[in-house]
C-alpha cells in the first residue's frame, strides 16, 4: 500500500513540475513574443533614424543628395528646432530628429495641446536623437510646410499664419491605408539640416486626384499685401 | 510486471517526448530572447517564418517576421564602404576579380535570391497569414499589391563599370550553371521544383506579345533612379480572388520589373510566365538578357484555415520608391 502510493505520488509530483514548468514557459513566451511584436516597429524606427542621420553625417558642407527609406506605417519623423516646445524631455535643451508613432487624435500642428500630446508619445515610445544645431528642416506635403513653417491647415484646410519655428513632421499617416508607401525618398541636405520629402510626379498627381494632398512643392507668395500658400498646380482650394 | 517506483515504458516515452518538447520550445524561446544576436540571420528569419506560418491563424499576426535585409556591396576595391548607397549602414563586401567578374556579379544576384526564396519556403509557406487583414490586404480592387520582404540589397561601386553591367545576364546563369552543393540541377529548376528548365526566350515573348497574350508594361517606368542599387524582394499576394489573379499573374504583380544599371538594359518589362498554371512553379521574365523571377501560385501550405491560395514571387528589382511601391504594399523586413 505504502509503495503503491510512493508510486503515485512520484507520478503526480512528476506531472505537476512538468505543468509548472510548462505553464512556465507558456507564460513567458506570450511574455516575450508581445514585447518583440510591440518593440519590432520601434527598433525600425531606430535604424530608420540613425541610417539618416549616418547619411546626413557622411554629406560634406553644401552637398545633398536623395535616398530610399523604407517607411514605417503609423509614424513620423519629427524634427524639433532648439526653440520649439513643448518637445520631447529626451531630447532636453537641445534640437532633436525623432521617429514617433503617430498620436491618438489628428496632428495639428498649430495647436501646442496636439503637438504636446504628441510629444508625450515620442517621449514614451518614440526613438529621438539630440542634434547640435539650432534648426532642423523638415518638410513634407503631406503637412505642407514651407522653410520650416507650416502654411496649411489640415483641419480646416485652409492657409494659415507662420507662427511655427522649426518644427517639421514627415508623415504618410493622413493618407488611406491604399497609399501608404511602403518606400520613400527623402532628400537631405546639411547646414542647416534638411529633409524634405521627394514625391514622384505621378504619386503627387494621385493624391491631388483623390483630394489627400497637393501635388507640387508649396509656395509662400504675397498677393495684395496677404501672404498665401500656392503650390505648383495652383492655388490650394 | 511493474515493482514500485519503476516507470512504464509508456510513461518513459511521454517523459522523453515531454523534455524533447520542450528543448524545442526552449531553444526557440532562447531566440526569441536573443532577437538576433549571435544568430545567424536567415536562419533566425527561416525559424520565424516556419513559425508564423504554422501556427494558427488567431497567433499568425502577433508572431514577428526576424528578417533583416542583407546589404551587400559589389566592387573592384573590395573596401566595406565602397557603396555610398549603404552610408550609415553596414554591408557585405563582394570584391570583383577582372577575368571573374560578369560571373561573380551573377553568382552573387543568384545566391541572395535563391536564399531568400529558399528561406521562405519557395514561396509555399503562408508568411503573412492572418496579418494579411491587418495590413489592408484583403481587397479586391487592388489585387496587385503584395506585401514584401527585402531578403538583400545589392549595390554597385563606382569602380564597377557600366559595360560589365550590360553585360550581366541573370536568365542565362539560372539557365545554365549547376547549382551547389551537389551540382546537378541548374539553378531554374532549383527554384521551381525541378518544373521549369528555361525561361521564355526574347523570340518567344515577342512573337506573344504580336498576338496580344502578354503585355509589354514598360510604359512610364524610367527605372532604377535611386542609383546602383537592387533588391532582392519576396513579394506574396493573397488576394481574395487569387485563382483570377495566377492566371493575370504578369498583369498584376510582375507589372514594374525593370533593372537599369549605369549603362541602362534595355528598359523593357517584359512579363511571362513560363508556366501560366496555377498551382505551379514559373520561371519569369522580367527583363530580357537581364531580370529573372521565379514564382509559385497556388494553395499554400498551412495549419490554418484550409483553401488559403495566392502567389508569391522572387525577384531583383530596382531599389527606388518608384519600383517598389508599384509591387510593395507594405515591407515586412526590418530595414
Amino acid at each position: 500500500m505504502i509503495n503503491k502510493r510512493g508510486g503515485d505520488l512520484l507520478k503526480n509530483t512528476l506531472s505537476i513540475i512538468i505543468a509548472v514548468i510548462g505553464l512556465g514557459i507558456f507564460i513567458f513566451g506570450v511574455v516575450r513574443l508581445y514585447e518583440v511584436n510591440k518593440n519590432q516597429d520601434r527598433e525600425n524606427a531606430k535604424r530608420i533614424l540613425d541610417s539618416i542621420l549616418a547619411k546626413s553625417d557622411a554629406l560634406q558642407e553644401g552637398q545633398e543628395a536623395t535616398f530610399p527609406v523604407q517607411w514605417l506605417r503609423k509614424w513620423r519623423l519629427i524634427g524639433y528646432g532648439l526653440g520649439d516646445n513643448p518637445k520631447p524631455s529626451k531630447c532636453f535643451f537641445k534640437s532633436c530628429l525623432c521617429m514617433c508613432p503617430v498620436s491618438t487624435t489628428k496632428l495639428n500642428l498649430v495647436n501646442s495641446d496636439s503637438r504636446k500630446e504628441q510629444a508625450d508619445r515620442c517621449q514614451k515610445e518614440g526613438v529621438c536623437r539630440s542634434l547640435e544645431v539650432e534648426e532642423i528642416k523638415l518638410s513634407s506635403r503631406i503637412q505642407p510646410t514651407y522653410n520650416g513653417k507650416l502654411c496649411f491647415d489640415w483641419n480646416s484646410k485652409k492657409v494659415i499664419g507662420f507662427d511655427v519655428s522649426s518644427f517639421g513632421v514627415i508623415d504618410t499617416s493622413e493618407l488611406e491605408d491604399e497609399k501608404q508607401p511602403a518606400l520613400i525618398e527623402l532628400f537631405i541636405s546639411n547646414n542647416p539640416l534638411t529633409i524634405r520629402h521627394v514625391f514622384s510626379r505621378a504619386w503627387d498627381e494621385g493624391l491631388f486626384a483623390a483630394g489627400v494632398a497637393f501635388a507640387g512643392g508649396p509656395k509662400v507668395v504675397s498677393e495684395n499685401g496677404e501672404e498665401k500658400c500656392y503650390f505648383n498646380y495652383g492655388e490650394l482650394r | 510486471m511493474n515493482t514500485r517506483g519503476e516507470m512504464t515504458s509508456s510513461e518513459i516515452i511521454t517523459f522523453v517526448i515531454a523534455i524533447g518538447g520542450f528543448i524545442v520550445v526552449l531553444v526557440f524561446l532562447a531566440i526569441l530572447y536573443d532577437t538576433g544576436k549571435g544568430q545567424d540571420s536567415a536562419e533566425l528569419c527561416r525559424l520565424s517564418i516556419l513559425t508564423r506560418a504554422t501556427s494558427y491563424d488567431a497567433l499568425q499576426a502577433t508572431i514577428p517576421l526576424k528578417c533583416a535585409t542583407n546589404k551587400i556591396c559589389i566592387s573592384f576595391s573590395g573596401k566595406k564602404d565602397a557603396c555610398s548607397q549603404f552610408v550609415g549602414e553596414e554591408a557585405f563586401p563582394v570584391q570583383l576579380e577582372k577575368v571573374t567578374a560578369k560571373d561573380t556579379i551573377e553568382r552573387t544576384l543568384t545566391e541572395a535570391m535563391y536564399s531568400c526564396w529558399s528561406v521562405t519556403g519557395k514561396g509555399r509557406l503562408d508568411l503573412f497569414g492572418s496579418a494579411w487583414k491587418d495590413l489592408g490586404l484583403d481587397r479586391e480592387n487592388n489585387p496587385e499589391l503584395a506585401t514584401c520582404l527585402i531578403c538583400s540589397r545589392v549595390a554597385f561601386a563606382p569602380d564597377v563599370p557600366a559595360g560589365l553591367l550590360k553585360q550581366v545576364n541573370l536568365e542565362y546563369y539560372l539557365e545554365n550553371t549547376l547549382a551547389p552543393p551537389d551540382y546537378k540541377l541548374p539553378y531554374t529548376e532549383l527554384f521551381t521544383d525541378r518544373e521549369t528548365r528555361t525561361f521564355p526566350k526574347e523570340k518567344d515573348i515577342e512573337e506573344l506579345l504580336k498576338e496580344g497574350q502578354i503585355k509589354d508594361s514598360s510604359e512610364g517606368f524610367e527605372g532604377n533612379s535611386a542609383g546602383n542599387q537592387l533588391a532582392i524582394v519576396f513579394a506574396q499576394n493573397k488576394p481574395e480572388n487569387w485563382e483570377d489573379v495566377a492566371k493575370n499573374w504578369g498583369l498584376y504583380i510582375m507589372l514594374p520589373s525593370v533593372i537599369k544599371t549605369p549603362g541602362g538594359f534595355k528598359a523593357k518589362a517584359f512579363v511571362l510566365a513560363a508556366e501560366a498554371a496555377v498551382g505551379a512553379y514559373g520561371a519569369i521574365n522580367t527583363v530580357i538578357g537581364a531580370g529573372a523571377a521565379a514564382r509559385f501560385c497556388g494553395q499554400f501550405t498551412t495549419t490554418g484555415e484550409s483553401g488559403k491560395g495566392g502567389c508569391s514571387l522572387i525577384q531583383a528589382i530596382g531599389y527606388n520608391v518608384k519600383d517598389i511601391n508599384a509591387i510593395c504594399h507594405t515591407i515586412q523586413s526590418e530595414p
